[in-house]
């Protein structure tokens, strides 16, 4: 086990320098950035002065070696060209706690909501909670989140909507991290509506094949009440699929939020990322990119290491074993 | 042996005609026939999936026949016919520059649509490719080839499209590539495992054994296991598609002006919804139609092929 997790372990900071390394060149070979387009009317002494200051008068290999140094030894990816004064580390402060907020709401939301439809499916499998849990289901797949906020928005907020929840925006200072619900409650229910799909799928999939096993079997004839059974036996065997879902969940929200705060102004990392783009803001392109790239790869290393803890007959013997 | 001493009877009166209908008359039996033929049976059994079917067809016959049913171009900017509502003469209303929206949807349809197709085409081209030659290898290029596909899904998806859409620029072209390069990981993968499974079952074996040729059992053994699972694939890409084109055109980095897709016109419909619901509404309706039908004929592509549900 140890062995294993220190391999997966290397793998993961492998992965991460070739990120960080792709990313890099592919930027340095766009031909402007947001410096170029913000300086080129400026007289060429003053253009020269500030590439020095950014450093872009090096080539980009002396460049990379440079970031790279800082990176590694700081984790300074550099400062914004498109808005000098911030770096990765200052807007992360600044614009995570939305960020996670959010995606622990939508998480808690989805993954609830989606293990309960599933187990009631699989319990009352081809009756009408099946069939109409299996049809709700279908279609929250098929309308994609981008459109289920957009509906929300247009329905249910503003002095017209159903509910008169404000249309956009993000509780502050007291509030961040708790309370103001009426601003976080569309962003969270537009997310995880997604994720309740995915989970009740995959719960009623897993229960549904444990349920015909052995040791179920064995649990009722040996006289367990049907609540035992289904707590120790079917929901137990059926987490193995699951917690394989998560960190495609992890990512899936991570790339959500990029749209779900852009639909809700949500002051996120998501919102900043865009702009970063919009702009060619190469320094937080190249930061958050290895960012959210860092995020996935330790998810899906977690989900490895949980994998062999939460089903022993898996022997973790090889790095590709996934 | 001695061919004198075995006496021959005539063969009458040991034998007798048989009818053979009589025969197996009380046995039932079902008429032979093949995969596909069973597989095509199931899904037309399934009035659900037929229903999206006809849906499906329907929402690409209109997306390109639409713009030709109402007899007005999508570029057209008429300045005194702005935010109109649905009307005899703009069926579905204009937008914010006095454009046909009826028309404009079902050239946005088929924008998504043809993006998708390709995307999802490229997809699985690649993926296959790729996914045969690890198999195939082996070895040392096969860990190298897996390390790539395991660096590349390391990356969200949406990021690595929106990095890429920096770099190379907007544009349909650039668009399906930073689509493409994300999404054949997945199919990648399943292709070698399949070939892996499948070089290692008994009927490939047998083919060695009695001397078929590679050709033979690529073409008769390989491509047939592994096609069934490509058009679920397929099946299932579009959608993703779809929904990752869409999303990038919200965001304003996907499809620039003068292209547009669903996503632009959703992009429009969300800065003008409180006072025109009706831009925003038609890109959702067909949008999630459009997935939808995707959706469920995949689904029910998946039960038709699936050789365990065969009975």
């Amino acid at each position: 086990m140890a062995k294993f997790v220190a391999k997966r372990f290397v793998y993961m900071i492998i992965t991460l320098f070739l990120v960080f390394t792709a990313t890099f060149f592919l930027l340095a070979s766009i031909p402007g950035n947001a410096l170029t387009m913000k300086i080129h009317k400026l007289p060429a002494q003053a253009q020269e002065r500030i590439m020095q200051k950014y450093g872009y008068d090096k080539p980009a290999g002396e460049r990379y070696l440079l970031t790279l140094k800082n990176v590694v030894t700081k984790g300074d990816f550099g400062e914004s060209i498109a808005k000098s004064g911030d770096t990765l580390g200052s807007i992360l402060q600044k614009r995570l706690p939305p960020t996670v907020r959010l995606n622990i709401q939508q998480m808690i939301v989805g993954v609830t909501l989606g293990l309960i439809l599933g187990i009631i499916a699989a319990m009352k499998r081809a009756k009408a909670p099946d069939f109409i849990i299996l049809i709700f289901c279908m279609f929250m797949t098929s309308v994609p989140s981008l459109v289920i906020a957009l509906i929300l928005q247009l329905t249910l907020t503003g002095p017209s909507g159903l509910l008169h929840l404000p249309i956009i925006g993000w509780p502050k200072g007291k509030d961040l991290w708790f309370g103001g619900w009426q601003f976080t409650i569309l962003p969270t229910f537009a997310g995880a509506l997604f994720y309740v799909a995915g989970y009740a799928r995959t719960t009623k999939i897993a229960m549904l094949d444990s349920i015909y096993q052995e040791c179920t079997t064995t649990a009722r004839a040996i006289g367990m009440s049907e609540t035992q059974v289904m707590l120790h036996h079917v929901v137990r065997n059926s987490f193995i699929p699951i917690v394989t879902f998560l960190p495609g969940t992890i990512a899936g929200m991570l790339s959500g939020s990029l749209f779900i705060e852009r639909v809700f102004s949500v002051p996120g990392i998501g919102s900043y990322y865009v702009e970063c783009i919009t702009q060619r803001d190469v320094p937080m392109v190249l930061g958050f990119t290895v960012f959210y790239s860092a995020i996935t790869i330790v998810s899906i290393f977690v989900s490895d290491v949980l994998y062999g803890i939460v089903d022993p007959r898996i022997k973790l013997v090889s790095g590709s074993s996934r | 042996m001695n061919t004198d001493t075995v006496s021959i009877k005539k063969p009458e009166d040991r034998f007798a005609f048989v009818d053979q209908d009589s025969l197996y008359a009380d046995e039932i039996t079902r008429k032979n026939i093949g995969f596909w033929a069973d597989a095509a049976r199931r899904f037309k059994q399934n009035k659900v999936a037929m229903f999206f079917l006809i849906v499906l067809v329907l929402l690409i016959v209109m997306s390109l026949l639409g713009p030709v049913i109402s007899g007005k171009d999508y570029i057209t900017i008429n300045g005194q016919d702005k935010n109109m509502a649905p009307c005899s003469q703009y069926w579905l209303g204009t937008d914010n520059m006095g454009r046909d929206l009826f028309t404009r949807s079902w050239v946005g349809l088929r924008t998504s649509l043809v993006i998708a197709l390709v995307a999802a085409g490229i997809q699985l081209v690649v993926g296959c490719l790729y996914g045969s030659i690890m198999a195939t290898l082996g070895g040392i290029v096969d860990d190298v080839m897996m390390r790539i596909v395991e660096v590349i899904s390391s990356i969200p998806n949406l990021i690595l499209c929106t990095l890429l859409l920096v770099v190379f620029g907007n544009g349909y072209v650039q668009l399906l590539f930073a689509l493409s390069v994300t999404s054949w990981t997945g199919t990648a993968r399943l292709v070698r495992g399949q070939i892996l499974k499948l070089r290692e079952s008994e009927y490939v074996l047998a083919s060695k054994a009695m001397g078929g040729s590679n050709m033979h059992r690529i073409l008769k053994h390989l491509l047939p296991n592994t096609l069934g699972l490509l058009i679920l694939e397929l099946a299932q890409a579009i959608p993703s598609v779809i929904f990752s084109e869409t999303s990038l055109s919200f965001l304003g980095i996907g499809l620039m002006p003068p292209n547009f897709s669903l996503g632009t016109m959703l992009q429009q419909g969300q800065s003008t919804m409180n006072f025109y619901p009706f831009q925003l509404l038609v890109p959702c309706v067909l949008l999630s139609l459009l997935v939808l039908s995707f959706n469920v004929v995949g689904d029910a592509l998946r039960d038709a092929l699936d050789p365990q549900l065969r009975n």
